[in-house]
């Protein structure tokens, strides 16, 4: 028999399923520590490639003006600044990291606990159903 | 504006029984519109300007997220430029990776603005942009048109120094990248593009989310003239060469176009508005409600009205009795 609130519980899960719902309840498998800890891994690393492909394309963009001031010290104070500038960047995006996936693991979260809400909700709505064919059942029965 | 708003209505209404199929045919004209406008642009690989070749790129983009056009764009871009020079093709690639690494990856969504501000400035639009995102979008969205402006311009300086870049006097290959970087990231028309959007981008934003009435028509009224005001301070600065003629014209359209996005977005009654006041126990709050309007399609009847000559006559024709009765009561009434 067709029921409209199984109906519009299962239409909700479906949407769930087949929209963003398979990404976050991957998202959701991680404790938050581990998961926000692989991504502002994988940040680093593609920081420090950023940071390697911004080098070469400054380097490539003042290479005569490097050239002509090429001496032991301005060699250090490029080391250094080259150091610093990657310290500062690398540090503006672990902080924008960290708070960008946390937040992306709480909406996970948060979305997946009502999925599972809503699939004890249809759990419950089908023992409802099956408890009254039962009944019906044993009535047609004692007649 | 009834008839606009009704118009709306019946578009809204049709996009939402056709959704899927719009969906579709849009994502396949931007996909068609860049990969054409990037083959006619960088035409150096004959092969990959093919019309059916790019339909059939389009296709497979269809079904693709738009994330997916965008890689397809770059993919084209960097091999007609290779056909051009090695080097080139690398310090562009190199360009892109950092956009896509250092900004792309955390907001994915704002990838298609990387199709569409290039779009936009090859059209002779790009005003438009700033003020639709500063409308729709955050203020951080800067980066993304940023990155845009630079891809038209890395396409638009290949285009006319072709020649130069491909055999520049320069003998080896460090050389020639350093004179194709220099030459393209220190353009001053570019970075005055960038730094005009910037602000123009957030200043549309801070008055679109004012409380008065009519913000949002100020604030694209502000976007523009704040847009025309700064690049006739830069041409006037560092001598950019702009077209005058061109900004107006742009300007213009543009206006007309972040108009007709306010028409879908945000459509609102200020006659109706109402104020109201209330406080609990840690604040007090000052609410002004602004009604949407919202105009129902008109049911269109077809009414058919059959006569004169040659008409057929369906209507069971009055017997003599009651022909009688109706003109005896017709003159009643008029008192005979």
């Amino acid at each position: 028999m067709l029921s409209e609130d199984r109906i519009k519980i299962m239409t909700d899960l479906a949407f769930f399923e087949q929209g963003s719902g398979s990404r976050k309840l991957k998202i959701s498998s991680y404790y938050r520590r581990d998961y926000v800890g692989i991504h502002m891994i994988s940040t680093a690393l593609w920081v420090v490639l950023g940071y390697i492909l911004l080098l070469v394309i400054g380097g490539a963009m003042f290479i005569t003006q490097i050239l002509g001031v090429l001496t032991v010290t301005n060699i250090v104070r490029f080391i250094v600044l080259i150091i610093a500038g990657f310290a500062v960047l690398l540090t503006a995006y672990l902080i924008m990291a960290y708070t960008h996936y946390s937040r992306k693991h709480r909406i996970a979260r948060r979305d997946v606990k009502k999925y599972y809400a809503e699939l004890r909700s249809l759990e419950k709505l089908y023992e409802q159903e099956d408890r009254a064919e039962a009944a019906a059942g044993n009535l047609e029965g004692d007649q | 504006m009834k008839t606009l708003l009704v118009f709306r209505e019946r578009l809204k209404k049709f996009y939402a029984q056709n959704s899927m199929f719009i969906d579709k045919a849009f994502q396949f004209v931007l996909a068609l519109v860049v990969f054409t406008a990037i083959s006619n642009s960088l035409g150096f690989m004959k092969s990959l300007t093919n019309p059916i070749l790019l339909a059939g790129l389009s296709v497979i983009c269809m079904f693709l997220p738009i994330n997916g056009t965008v890689l397809f764009a770059a993919a084209l871009i960097l091999i007609q430029l290779y056909k051009l020079s090695i080097e080139v093709m690398a310090v562009t690639a190199a360009i892109m990776l950092v956009m896509f690494i250092l900004y792309f990856r955390f907001v994915p969504k704002q990838a298609i603005v990387l199709l569409l501000t290039p779009l936009a400035c090859a059209l002779k639009i790009p005003y438009i942009m700033p003020v639709a995102l500063g409308l729709t979008a955050t203020p951080l969205s800067m980066v993304s048109v940023g990155c845009g402006v630079m891809i038209y311009y890395i396409i638009h300086y290949v285009t006319v120094y072709a020649a130069g870049v491909s055999t520049a006097d320069e003998a080896d290959a460090v050389s020639r990248v350093s004179y194709f970087v220099q030459n393209v990231l220190q353009n001053k028309q570019m970075i005055l593009m960038i730094i005009a959007f910037a602000i123009v981008i957030t200043v549309v934003y801070a008055i679109r989310r004012q409380s008065f009435d009519h913000s949002w028509d100020f604030a694209i009224a502000a976007g523009l003239l704040l847009d025309f005001v700064v690049f006739v301070i830069g041409n006037i600065a560092f001598d950019v060469k702009i077209d005058y003629g061109m900004l107006i014209l742009g300007s213009i359209l543009s206006l007309i176009l972040s108009l007709i996005l306010e028409l879908f977005l945000f459509t609102v009654d200020y006659s109706r508005t109402k104020s109201v006041q209330y406080e609990d126990d840690e604040y007090y709050y000052y609410v002004k409600a602004v009604p949407k309007v919202s105009m129902s399609v008109p049911e269109k009847t077809v009414k058919r009205i059959n006569h004169g000559r040659g008409s057929q006559h369906f209507e069971r024709p009055l017997p003599e009795e009651e022909e009688e009765d109706i003109d005896r009561e017709i003159r009643k009434k008029a008192g005979r």
